[in-house]
Order: structure tokens, then C-alpha cells, then sequence
């Protein structure tokens, strides 16, 4: 029996925030990784505790931020799991030189970039694919490609027509099967799958006209 | 062209809504380590205030203990005693009888000193943990914070003068009266508070004295050395006196922060713990030891809602995972990593 109620600690009263800051933490500069101080404290006395501390300050953020790239709250809690999952198993914590916050988002980042090229690469026919000259300069070492590629997936699912953009969502983001949207939107079973083929198909293609050189490249 | 870097700017890119020049000056902002890892705090920053959707941490965590674990996940419990031999949770009845043997102890000593008083003022007092709201004789009102009284004189309150004497924290609510007669907060040590008719807090305890005013006009008397020395006071002012009489007038924008005490919230901006610690041995007799120098000067910014010293320090010490150690006697507490 899984007792998860173990990890939690007292729930903290509704609209509470606090941040823990160095006292030059606020203007921002030289603080910045001692803002963790109290984190790698809690490694030092048990890894256990700082893995919950680094939970509770990331992993919220960390899925928001990895669903914007893949859409779909399943594969980025699975995306940030299997990275908190590594940080824990092979011990990154004692190796890392950034802050955990850096490499935590990074990580995230590109396990997010890789699976859209995946997913790309998976539907690319091979007559483009044969087309495309692969240059590995164009690995994406521009921090700012990370955040074009997250905005024009959002992009894409915007320009999708109102009906096929909801019925996405509920699918793709609210994780429901295609049996439980035609029943809840009372269409048929049939449309619903084909409005998810065409909006699946209709965002690849979006994404494809920009990043497929990229997202190739970045793959070998 | 060099556009400057800032919180702001990245929030727009982060939104998509950065020019071309902007995401260059981006680009090359972020080759230097310190401004990259300024970056990710500000990446989740700007996460944390536009969560795409309501994620469930627990169920996050226990996936990740599951993983790591397996079955025995169970067995494991983070706050294991052996592990944080720090930590320390009291039940309740435990609570209960500190709590009453601290207030006999207040009791005791302070008893026999008002006894003198009682004859000629009517005293209010809160013990610990206890914030009361009083309605003076003339429909002034007061809320008095916990540890602390007010002496109002049995006889002639409201004929010749208003003047009450306060020790402790209290927020005052005055009445103007028609002859335009003045109200005066004492605080005992020289420091009088002159008004006619205003909102407006009061804190006057051994380390200093703090006045914030919401609303009219008052006068601060005081003595600085053998000087005495008069300050007027505008709304959303606040003046601070250090024990040696020496006062510092500020501005407020939050003018709720001095007075949230009232409804159990605790707002702290950029508060050292060490601040912190002050204000749980005012309010409920709690001495916080911080034998880290460094631990002390962290600093917490926020807004929190508790009913007592404890529960408070539990939210803060949970939420960041600090320990503390409470003395056998119940009167002091040890903060550590």
C-alpha cells in the first residue's frame, strides 16, 4: 500500500507564499545560488528531506513549464518525474556546478525539445527527410530557440478552429479518453477521433515549416 | 545597442511578446553564469505566476518516492526523528499546560505591580496568544495586542484629558469629540501621542517604539537626550524610536503589514529571522535563539495566518526546511538548519 500521506507535510494556509532570501538576495545579483542555501542544507543532513524541499519549490513550475512544449499534462509530469528520478538515482545533487534550479529547468527543457522532435520525426516522411541537408551547427545553443519553440506550439494550438482546439485540450491536456469527450460534447465517437487527427496533424505541420531542420539536427 | 536586461523585459519574452533585438540582447545576456542562473529564477517566477495548470505536488512526490522506493515507500518517512533529531511536535496537552503555566508566571509577576494601579486605572491586559478589543468611555476604539495593557484613568477619562498608557502593541480607533478635546497615548517612556481624532498603531515595547498612522494627524512627543522634540505625523507614516529616544520617520505603502496582527496574519517583508524571533518573544513569550549568524540574517517575506507562536514557526520552518528545538522548560527555542 502506497502511504503518501507520509510526505506531506502540515498544509500550508491558502495564499501563503514565501521565498527565503539571502539578505543581498534581493538586488538579485552574487545571491543567486546561495538562494539555496537552505536546500543543499537539507542534503547534508538527509537527501530524502532535500529531494522534498527541491519538490516543493520546482516541481510545480517544472510541469507548467514542460506542458507548454508538449502539451499534455501526462507527458510532462512524466518528463519532470523522470528527471527528478535521475537527480535522486545517480546522485546529480552532489556534482551539480549550477544552482539545482538551473539544472532542474534545463534538463527539463531539452527532455521537452527532445520529445517534440520525436514526435516530428515520427510523422516527417522520409522523401522530406532525405531532403533535409543536417547541419549539426544548428543544435539549438541558443537559449531563446527554447522559448520560440514552447510560443509557437502555443501558437499552433490557438489557430486551431474552436471546436477541434477544446476537444484537443480535453484530450491532450485534460487527459480524457476520445470516449469521454464525444459523450460530454455529444458527438460521435468517429468525429471526435478525427478532429484529434486533423488537430494533431494541423500543429505538426505548423511546427514542421519552422523547426524541422532544427528539431532533426538536434536529434543526431 | 545594448536595451537593459531586467525582470520585466524577460517576463515579455517569456510571454512571446519580445522583438527580435530583445531576444539577441537575451542571447548574449545569458553567456555570462550569473545572468543565467538570474534567468531560471526568473523563468520560475514567471511559472509560478502563470501556472498552466493546478499541479498536485503530493501526488508528484509520491510517484517519486514510489520510483525510488518501490513498496517500502511507506517505511520512509522524510521527517524521520532519527534523521532530524531537531524536530519536535508537541501534542496538544502539552501545549495547553505551557501555555497556563506561562500565563500564571505572568500572572504572578506583573500582578502584584498593577495591584498599585488598579485603584486609579482601569487596566486591560492580554496574555500571550490573546488580542482583545476594548470600546472606550468616549466610543474610541482600541485592539490591544497580545502581552500588553492599557491603563485607562477610572476618574476624569474624557473630562479634562484622554490619556491612556500603553505598554505592549495596540491599534486605536479615536472618536473626535465635539470640543475638539485631545486624545494621548503614553507609552511610558517619554514618548507621548498627541491626537484628535485618527487611526493609528502603536508599538511600545523594551526594544523601541514603532508608530504607523492610517488615518488623520497625529503628534509624536518625545525626548531625545535631555531635547524634547514634537513630530507631525501624516497618513501612511511611520516613525521608529530606539531605546536611546532617537526617531526615524518612513513611509509606508502597506499599511496593513503593522496592523495585520489583528487578524492573526503575519506580514513579513524581507524580515530577518532574527526580526521574526523578536516578534514571537513580544507577542507569545517565545525567546528564539538563532546560534547561526548566517541562519539569522536569512530573510522571509510574505504574509501568514496563524493563531499562535508555535503554529507560526511550524509554517516557517516547514515551508523551508528548518528545524527547531524547543527547550525543556517551553520558554525558549532553538532555530537551526
Amino acid at each position: 500500500m502506497e502511504k503518501a500521506g507520509n510526505f506531506n507535510r502540515t498544509e500550508i494556509p491558502e495564499g501563503v507564499s514565501m521565498r527565503i532570501f539571502e539578505e543581498d538576495g534581493g538586488r538579485n545579483r552574487g545571491g543567486n545560488l546561495d538562494s539555496e542555501i537552505l536546500i543543499r542544507k537539507a542534503f547534508e543532513s538527509s537527501v530524502n528531506q532535500g529531494i522534498e524541499l527541491l519538490f516543493k519549490y520546482y516541481y510545480r513550475p517544472l510541469c507548467s513549464h514542460a506542458v507548454r512544449y508538449v502539451s499534455s499534462k501526462e507527458v510532462a509530469e512524466d518528463i519532470v518525474s523522470d528527471i527528478f528520478f535521475k537527480f535522486h538515482s545517480e546522485q546529480i545533487f552532489r556534482e551539480v556546478k549550477t544552482s539545482f534550479r538551473a539544472y532542474l529547468f534545463t534538463s527539463v527543457r531539452h527532455r521537452a525539445f527532445d520529445y517534440v522532435s520525436m514526435e516530428l520525426k515520427r510523422t516527417a516522411s522520409m522523401q522530406v527527410a532525405e531532403c533535409v541537408a543536417i547541419k549539426p551547427e544548428q543544435q539549438p545553443d541558443q537559449i531563446t530557440q527554447y522559448e520560440d519553440l514552447y510560443q509557437d506550439v502555443e501558437n499552433a494550438v490557438n489557430s486551431l478552429p474552436f471546436k477541434r482546439r477544446r476537444i484537443f485540450i480535453m484530450h491532450r491536456f485534460e487527459g480524457k479518453k476520445h470516449l469521454e469527450i464525444a459523450e460530454e460534447l455529444n458527438l460521435s465517437l468517429r468525429t471526435v477521433e478525427a478532429q484529434m487527427f486533423q488537430a494533431t496533424h494541423q500543429i505538426r505541420a505548423l511546427i514542421r515549416d519552422k523547426w524541422f531542420v532544427l528539431l532533426l539536427a538536434f536529434m543526431q | 545597442m545594448k536595451s537593459v536586461i531586467n525582470r520585466t523585459l524577460i517576463f515579455t519574452y517569456f510571454s512571446g511578446r519580445a522583438t527580435a533585438l530583445q531576444k539577441r540582447s537575451i542571447e548574449e545576456w545569458v553567456t555570462n553564469t550569473s545572468n543565467l542562473e538570474q534567468f531560471y529564477i526568473w523563468l520560475q517566477e514567471w511559472e509560478l505566476e502563470n501556472l498552466q495548470y493546478e499541479v498536485d505536488i503530493d501526488t508528484g512526490t509520491a510517484r517519486h518516492w514510489q520510483r525510488m522506493y518501490g513498496q517500502e515507500a511507506s517505511d520512509i518517512t522524510v521527517a524521520e526523528p532519527e534523521s532530524l533529531p531537531g524536530k519536535n511536535r508537541f501534542s496538544f496537552l502539552r501545549r495547553v499546560n505551557w501555555l497556563v503555566a506561562a500565563s500564571v508566571l505572568v500572572s504572578i509577576c506583573t500582578g502584584s505591580w498593577f495591584f498599585r494601579d488598579n485603584i486609579r486605572y482601569q487596566v486591560y491586559k492580554t496574555d500571550f496568544n490573546e488580542t482583545r478589543r476594548l470600546e472606550l468611555s468616549d466610543g474610541s476604539k482600541v485592539v490591544l495586542n497580545s502581552n500588553s495593557s492599557l491603563r485607562v484613568p477610572r476618574f476624569g477619562f474624557g473630562k479634562e484629558t484622554r490619556k491612556v498608557l500603553l505598554q505592549g502593541e495596540a491599534d486605536f480607533d479615536i472618536v473626535h469629540t465635539p470640543s475638539h478635546q485631545k486624545f494621548i497615548v503614553s507609552t511610558g517612556k517619554d514618548v507621548n501621542i498627541v491626537v484628535l481624532g485618527t487611526q493609528f498603531n502603536v508599538y511600545a515595547r523594551p526594544r523601541g517604539t514603532k508608530v504607523m498612522l492610517s488615518d488623520g494627524k497625529v503628534q509624536l512627543r518625545y525626548q531625545e537626550g535631555k531635547e524634547k522634540k514634537m513630530l507631525t505625523m501624516t497618513p501612511g507614516d511611520y516613525v521608529t524610536m530606539d531605546v536611546y529616544g532617537h526617531a526615524n520617520l518612513q513611509k509606508t505603502n502597506n499599511p496593513q503589514k503593522f496592523t495585520s496582527w489583528k487578524s492573526h496574519r503575519f506580514i513579513f517583508e524581507q524580515a530577518t529571522l532574527q526580526e521574526v524571533g523578536h516578534l514571537l518573544e513580544d507577542n507569545f513569550g517565545l525567546k528564539v535563539l538563532i546560534p547561526d549568524t548566517t541562519l539569522a540574517q536569512l530573510t522571509v517575506s510574505g504574509s501568514f495566518t496563524a493563531l499562535n507562536g508555535e503554529e507560526l514557526l511550524e509554517i516557517l520552518t516547514d515551508d523551508s526546511g528548518l528545524n527547531y528545538e524547543k527547550s525543556p522548560d517551553g520558554k525558549s527555542i532553538t532555530l537551526s538548519f
